[in-house]
């Protein structure tokens, strides 16, 4: 062991699991299939978008996509740019920082990353003008009233609706076909990448940190606490969630972020009864009994020794988690109480594969289909990576 | 039967691993013979290859990872090495019984214990399952269990350690086989219970003529017990003759260093005889004698540092593996 | 206070008096309490300061139990605890810290007792740290001299358990409870889970850093062999009792008990001889009964034994064994 590096540190066990979980080709590959994801969702509005990067109109050069990106587009780059600045500095500190203050040091970066996060955002949402630009800048170059201009990739934008182009197969203007009211379904698709990963990931963590909390506090205490705690539970599992879920959207205002929290507050059963039964475990082992002993406080105790022990088995739930929300709110948009239209979902779009006419509109159905299903597998896939990279006993046996 | 009364001849077994981190060389180069009605015990320390010598004389060493690289296992005369699975699964169990170290997870908790040891009889003998059940309560008595007929329909979370490990002794003598490898038997019992399983066993083996391998760390428990005596250290045989002669005059430093180590109840020593370093992993094991950078002798010398000494006959039926040993042909 | 004189007197670090540990055995829906399991059953005993006091007994007989109480791990039913003169067994959790810092655990299994999250660096660190003791420069100095002290060496810091032997954990087990500089550690089985070369080497180690640091322990065991090399006094436990103490000579020359007997009657010595089938008595399923715990097993127990429970009385001087019969 003393080879992997000459500074005389440690293999920690993330780095293990890292270790393991990238010596898997599957999962290698769908990580890759997530990240192209994610960037296809940070970057929607610059791969699929009518309005031109550049064009010059009466011999000016303007930007028109730039300057309607919205405070919405400038936060998901905000948020890209700091995620991506932490997971390069945990790479950086897992070369360049001695394992003594790793924790410490990545404490104070990831607080320091949320506080610019949340500062940058709110100054978005508050200094960003809100513009509406409905120049038809193709009427435009066609009248040649401008030219010289660069489209995106997808030159048309999620809510344009042109009955003129409605329902028409894939072609070579429309590489995936248009939908009912005439937009281009590429377009929403790529767009739609965004509502499926957020719904996912914020979803999930709103259940996980709920469960992780009630299910620490449950198996660190048990007894009384847990006795109540498990009843609760109980009584929350016994719902069925997805009806719950109906009811509640019928009560509130269809917006993405009350479906979000709606998936998240209703699916922390599992996270909080795993999180309970490694705490019930943990508990008796020495290291805690040591850690007690020493008169460590009830937070290190929690959070620093028992935790990062028992987080494992969530891990991989909340991978397997962001599949289900992504599962569920496709399917709220299909039966129509999700995400309100013109902001594009994919269940949303899968539900206008039939036509009020009656007919079947293949491409509606196939495109947005395939999406949820490579999605929702890749998740499946990476979870079960994860959990096979975390087990030792697995790692053994293969 | 063969003339000397060899029931088991071990000759020259390699076992290895594959990790990841390489070829684990868990057992090399080991023999010995096992002659009817003796005890051998293969003593060592934690991952010196003596539970998987076991394993590899009952063929259930996991394969992949594991493979016996070399070797040849008699037993009777015949290498089970060479037999199909199909008929050593006949051997096993029958004429090779085994019993193991956790008496508290070898049993099925969902089972009761009449119905595993009948399993245990019909799987091997031509019995009904009346006679088998007959049979099963009279093993039980043999055992020394109380109430056997009560005790057949108990289930096993009933039982304590002790009368589990009985449960399990009964089991693996019901077919009469003629060598019992006995892994670890009283590890996890208290100290007196052992003495009652070692009794036990003791007396099975003078009723029932059998040869027993009693693979130990506990020095205290192979003098009592054993005839002869194999000391394994990191994957090879270390020294190897009567447990007489092994207490009497180790020949071996590592042999000497256990036994000084021991705390010898009734003196009052200050201080415990050490032997220095650590118990080497299968996957680090150093070069040339794999004992040398533990031992007074070796540490500084380049022959053990380099070239690792083969087990030899020093003295009549006295092998040792080491270059320093007294009668060691240089 | 008169009794907090007496302490300090007697120079007792440890006083533990009439120590009882029941675990309620709840049933039903609503978890009412249908008895208790008595893992500790009016234990007393006391420990000098800088010595070393031995807790012997099988599986079940409650010394883990007893060990955990005594360091606050595990709620006490009833009796006291004065440690230093002070009873600790009343204290609060902010009070309970001062407590901690002296009295500290060295555990088992070498392989459950260090978080495997944390490098030895941090397991050492984190209880210098909330304890104000030492920080920055300071305590990684601090921290390089506990490893030299267990055998260990300073470039260990950065590394983490898997990386390590089981001995080697053990050392690191044994600095983690030193780090505090208490007055008594705990000792519990340190070294049944070891193999027969590193027994010796840790045996040896925590004699040494007893003469160093004037350390008095507590040494829980099963091994006789053991508990006589470290030991100045011996208590012997059956199922929750104490049914012999006397100094470790005289235990070990002259037991009394017929539990103690026995037991040292069981141990495999390392001199070779065939021992051919002894008698012992057969354990029958423990059978309640209402006088000595022992009577089930014992050969000279009679129809008194069966009624009464012996109490724990001082046969000779120094020398205190719960039995009728002797």
């Amino acid at each position: 062991m003393n080879e992997i590096n000459n500074k005389n540190w440690g293999t920690s066990y993330g780095q293990l699991v890292w270790q393991q979980f990238t010596r898997n080709r599957t999962n290698l590959f769908c990580l890759c299939f997530i990240m192209v994801l994610f960037t296809m969702a940070v970057f929607a509005p610059l791969i699929a978008n009518d309005k031109p990067f550049v064009i010059r109109i009466e011999n000016k050069l303007c930007f028109p996509l730039f300057s309607t990106l919205t405070a919405n587009d400038y936060s998901v780059f905000l948020t890209a740019i700091i995620g991506i600045t932490l997971l390069f500095l945990i790479r950086r500190n897992s070369l360049k920082v001695d394992p003594f203050l790793r924790s410490a040091v990545l404490w104070k970066q990831i607080s320091i990353c949320a506080v610019i996060l949340l500062i940058g955002i709110s100054l978005l949402q508050i200094f960003t003008p809100r513009k509406l630009d409905a120049t038809d800048y193709n009427a435009m170059l066609a009248d040649s009233k401008a030219t010289d201009a660069i489209f995106p990739l997808v030159p048309y934008g999620y809510g344009r609706t042109d009955i003129k182009v409605s329902q028409q197969p894939p072609s070579r203007e429309h590489w995936l076909g248009t939908d009912d009211v005439g937009s281009d379904v590429l377009c929403r698709l790529i767009h739609g990448t965004r509502v499926s990963l957020s719904v996912g990931f914020v979803a999930v963590g709103i259940s996980s940190i709920i469960g992780i909390v009630f299910g620490a506090i449950m198996g660190y205490f048990g007894g009384k606490i847990d006795f109540l705690g498990m009843r609760l539970l109980e009584i929350m599992m016994s719902v069925p969630t997805f009806f719950l879920i109906i009811t509640i959207v019928a009560f509130f205002p269809r917006s993405l972020f009350n479906i979000m929290v709606i998936i998240g507050i209703t699916s922390w059963t599992d996270d909080a009864r795993f999180i309970r039964a490694e705490f019930f475990k943990l508990r008796n082992q020495d290291f805690v009994q040591a850690a007690i002993s020493l008169g460590l406080p009830l937070r290190s105790i929690l959070f620093r020794h028992m935790l990062p022990n028992g987080v494992a088995p969530v891990l991989v739930s909340i991978t397997f988690g962001v599949a289900g929300a992504i599962f569920i709110e496709s399917a709220l948009s299909f039966l129509g109480f999700g995400v309100a239209p013109p902001t594009p979902s994919w269940g949303q779009m899968l539900s206008t594969g039939v036509s009020t006419s009656g007919q079947f509109l293949w491409w509606l159905s196939l495109f947005p289909g395939t999406a949820i299903f490579f999605t929702v597998t890749a998740y499946n896939l990476l979870g079960e990576g994860l959990r096979d990279a975390i087990d030792p006993k697995l790692r053994k046996a293969v | 039967m063969t003339d000397n009364g060899i029931i088991l001849s071990v000759q020259n077994l390699s076992t290895f691993f594959d990790t990841e981190q390489g070829t684990a060389k868990a057992v090399q180069d080991v023999s010995f013979d096992i002659k009817k009605g003796q005890t051998l015990a293969l003593v060592g320390e934690s991952g010196c290859g003596k539970s998987v010598t076991a394993l590899s004389i009952m063929r259930l060493i996991p394969s992949p990872p594991g493979e016996i690289a070399a070797g040849k296992i008699f037993f009777k005369n015949h290498n089970i090495l060479e037999l199909p699975e199909k008929k050593m699964r006949l051997i096993r169990g029958d004429k090779i019984a085994m019993i193991f170290q956790e008496p508290m997870t070898s049993l099925n908790p969902v089972y009761t214990i009449g119905d595993q040891i009948v399993e245990a009889i019909t799987l091997h003998q031509k019995k009904t399952y009346e006679q088998a059940w007959q049979m099963a309560e009279e093993m039980l008595a043999k055992v020394h269990i109380p109430e056997p007929a009560r005790r057949m329909f108990e289930y096993p979370h009933l039982l304590s350690g002790g009368m589990r490990q009985r449960v399990m002794i009964a089991m693996a003598i019901s077919c009469k086989p003629s060598l019992l490898i006995a892994d670890e038997p009283t590890t996890a019992l208290d100290v007196t219970i052992q003495a009652q399983i070692l009794d036990l066993l003791d007396e099975l083996q003078q009723s029932e003529d059998m040869s027993i391998l009693l693979i130990t760390h506990d020095l205290g428990v192979v003098a009592q017990r054993a005839d002869n005596v194999a000391v394994m250290y990191a994957s090879r045989i270390a020294e190897q003759c009567s447990c007489m002669e092994l207490f009497n005059k180790p020949l071996h430093p590592y042999t000497k260093g256990l036994l000084n180590s021991l705390p010898q109840l009734g003196t009052r020593q200050n201080r415990l005889n050490t032997i220095a370093g650590n118990v080497p992993e299968p996957l680090n094991f150093p070069s040339g004698c794999k004992f040398h950078p533990r031992c007074p002798i070796g540490c500084n010398d380049k022959r053990c540092q380099t070239a690792e000494p083969a087990l030899k006959e020093v003295s009549k039926n006295h092998f040792a593996a080491c270059w320093y040993a007294e009668g060691y042909e240089k | 206070m008169q009794r907090d004189m007496k302490n300090k007197m007697n120079n007792y670090l440890l006083n533990v008096e009439n120590l009882k540990t029941w675990f309620p055995i709840k049933k039903g829906l609503l978890r009412k309490t249908a008895g208790f399991v008595r893992a500790v059953d009016d234990i007393s005993f006391q420990i000098p300061k800088g010595s070393t006091f031995g807790l012997v007994g099988e599986s079940g007989s409650g010394k883990t139990t007893a060990a955990r109480t005594i360091a606050r791990l595990v709620h006490a039913t009833s009796g006291k605890v004065y440690f230093n003169g002070e009873d600790v067994l009343p204290l609060h959790q902010s009070e309970l810290r001062r407590i901690r810092k002296d009295i500290s655990m060295v555990f088992q299994d070498p392989y459950s007792s260090l978080n495997p999250r944390m490098t030895v660096g941090s397991i050492l660190a984190e209880p210098l740290k909330i304890h104000k003791i030492a920080k920055g420069s300071e305590l990684m100095g601090r921290i390089a001299t506990l490893l030299e002290k267990v055998g260990l060496s300073a470039s260990h810091i950065n590394r983490y358990p898997h990386e390590f032997s089981g001995g080697q954990r053990q050392r690191i087990g044994i600095a983690r409870a030193l780090a505090l500089e208490p007055k008594m550690v705990i000792c519990d089985e340190p070294v049944s889970a070891l193999d027969v070369s590193i027994q010796s080497q840790i045996l040896n180690l925590l004699k040494d850093l007893q003469d160093q640091f004037h350390l008095t322990y507590l040494f829980i065991a099963h091994d006789l062999s053991v508990v006589e090399f470290i030991s100045d006094n011996v208590a012997v436990m059956y199922l929750g009792k104490i049914v012999e103490i006397a100094p470790a000579p005289v235990l070990y020359e002259k037991p009394l008990h017929p539990y103690t007997k026995l037991l040292l009657s069981a141990i495999p010595l390392a001199i070779p001889q065939r021992k051919k089938t002894s008698v012992h008595a057969l354990v029958l399923e423990a059978e309640a009964s209402a006088g000595c715990p022992f009577y089930g097993r014992c050969p000279i127990g009679d129809d008194f034994c069966r009624k009464n429970v012996p109490p724990l009385e001082e046969k000779a001087s120094g020398h205190k064994t719960a039995c009728f019969k002797v």
